[in-house]
């Protein structure tokens, strides 16, 4: 991605910090923690954490256990995920619950879990640690609160919100202030990049929920629609939520009877019901809030990344 | 201290543990999660024992407990069908279990602790993995196998206080109750390991392995008092002579 050209260097060294730390004496594990880092990603984590590291002292060797900590929790997690959602593919590659088993899958996850926290053990930095594990603790609160909203038709926007900060957004808020903390960066500066990583990731799940609706089976690497075949509402459908014409389409996507023929209809409806605009507004509403906060930050090479990322944020296509 | 006192450790263990680890969604759909009174038993071993206990060592120890139900709660997904919603959430449990441990071991802090704990975390894991997908002929491979899974994190804790003449013990009594409850067909066991192709003959020969090793472990134990040497033994020695 044309994007990362500037910091290419510092990304490829975490690249392999990464494949080192999951270097397991188990094959299965080695094997499927590979598979799971060359499925790829946006590494949109470590990439926070460089940028937001270039607004104090910069030191590689501390970016990278951060920055490698933080993937793998995001890797462990997907890899749970998709116990709890029964998937067979993510990013169009088969998943390791669908390769092995649920068990593997768990004890995998577990394994890459142990070795994000290896990374990050190496810093004796008391915030650091409390920061992220409360992070953890807020990561996986979210998924029980989405757990408790799954089929659940009557949520409220804040609901959604809510449940969206602690699903996405908080990591991406920690990867920024964790980035700032490990280089001394100052605490006016701490709180600026705390809160870009929170408005940019609000905005990236927001668009992510879009994409579910309007790209396709082939780009998503799953089928599109899943949030709802899942039994979650995400922005755009909480729009129409109410609408007497898309309920069918709800509640046999919650029941699991739609066909893949009123699939097909329902992903129109949805695109043609204005719910798409009014989820993007929000988006671009968060973005601002975003920029607004880079913009505030001191000037170097760092900060016209951050404002790109956002740009690119708000506008992506997979 | 006598078997009462003993058992109230335990249970105060215990239930500073599930304070921690308490969630009320969780707590809810789930119920109690049941902790393991031998593991309780022996990670305390040292404080039973009069050795000097913080409470920093008590945090730590907490933390370890935490690890213990994480475990507990991903070995119970079924490994071929995870859909309902008490499965579905056992996943979420043993996550939040685990944060649980970091940030126990974080409010200290002991990085030393993170990192050691983790480095065993990961090994127990790749055992787990390991013993589930590959044949288990050799049996001291599976005997150090289940060491490790069953006492690995306590045998962590005990290097960081410098208890490591604990550790033998540990290792042996914990590796030789699992044998003894594989043995005897123990359903958390059985559920656990269902599939998996440990024979019962080895099982036989880890039984009659680790119950000498314990025997000549608790001659040598002369640290310990002759009563604690006797409940060690009732631990881990709780089928031995019933009939099978």
């Amino acid at each position: 991605m044309s994007l990362y050209a500037d910091f290419r260097k510092d990304l490829s060294f975490i690249e392999k910090e990464l494949e080192r730390s999951v270097d397991s004496s188990s094959p299965v594990i080695r094997q499927a923690s590979l598979l799971l880092l060359r499925a790829g990603g946006k590494r949109i984590r470590p990439i926070f954490v460089i940028l937001s590291s270039k607004f104090g002292e910069y030191s590689m060797e501390n970016v990278a256990k951060v920055a490698v900590s933080l993937e793998l929790i995001h890797m462990a997690s997907l890899v749970h995920d998709d116990v709890i959602d029964d998937s067979d593919f993510r990013r169009g590659f088969e998943t390791v619950k669908a390769r092995w088993n649920n068990r593997i899958a768990m004890y995998t996850g577990d394994y890459i879990f142990s070795r994000a926290l290896v990374s990050i053990g190496e810093i004796e930095m008391p915030a650091v640690h409390q920061l992220l594990a409360e992070t953890m603790l807020e990561i996986c609160k979210g998924e029980i609160i989405q757990f408790e909203y799954q089929q659940k038709t009557d949520q409220t926007f804040r609901d959604y919100l809510r449940r969206i900060k602690r699903k996405t957004a908080l990591l991406l808020s920690s990867s920024c202030e964790l980035g700032a903390l490990v280089s001394h960066a100052s605490p006016d500066v701490v709180g600026k990049l705390k809160r870009f990583g929170y408005f940019a990731g609000m905005a990236f799940q927001i668009v992510d929920d879009i994409l579910d609706i309007t790209s396709t089976d082939e780009k998503l690497g799953k089928p599109a629609g899943s949030d709802l075949l899942n039994g979650h509402l995400t922005l755009p459908t909480l729009y129409i939520k109410d609408d007497p014409e898309f309920q069918p389409f709800l509640y046999r996507s919650f029941d699991g009877s739609l066909t893949e023929e009123e699939r097909s209809r329902m992903l129109t409806y949805i695109r043609e019901s204005g719910a798409i605009e009014k989820s993007q507004q929000v988006s671009d509403m968060y973005l601002r809030k975003a920029i607004a906060e880079v913009e505030s930050l001191p000037d170097n090479e760092a900060k016209k990344s951050l404002l790109q990322i956002a740009d690119f944020l708000g506008k992506r296509k997979f | 201290m006598d078997r009462q006192t003993i058992n109230r450790y335990i249970q105060n263990y215990i239930s500073e543990v599930e304070r921690s680890i308490q969630e009320p969604i969780l707590n809810r759909d789930l119920g109690k999660m049941p902790l393991d009174e031998a593991k309780a038993f022996f990670l305390l071993l040292p404080m039973l024992n009069n050795e000097e206990w913080t409470s920093e060592m008590n945090i730590s120890a907490i933390a370890v407990g935490a690890v213990h139900a994480a475990f507990d709660m991903h070995d119970r997904v079924d490994i071929l069908d995870a859909t309902s919603k008490e499965q579905q959430l056992m996943v979420l449990s043993g996550d939040h279990f685990s944060g649980i441990h970091y940030r126990l071991l974080s409010s200290l802090p002991d990085f030393q602790l993170i990192t050691s704990m983790s480095e065993m975390i990961g090994h127990i894991n790749e055992t787990k993995t390991n013993l589930l997908m590959e044949d288990n002929d050799g049996i001291e491979l599976l005997i150090d196998s289940m060491i490790s899974i069953e006492s690995g994190c306590i045998v962590e804790f005990q290097n960081r206080y410098g208890l490591t003449r604990y550790s033998e013990i540990a290792e042996t009594a914990l590796g030789l109750i699992w044998f003894f409850k594989k043995l005897m067909k123990d359903p958390a066991v059985e559920q656990v390991w269902a599939g998996n192709r440990i024979k019962k003959t080895a099982v036989e020969d880890a039984i009659s392995i680790l119950t000498s090793r314990l025997q000549n472990h608790l001659a040598e134990a002369g640290f310990l008092t002759p009563f604690l040497r006797q409940e060690i033994h009732r631990f881990a020695t709780p089928l031995l002579g019933k009939p099978i």
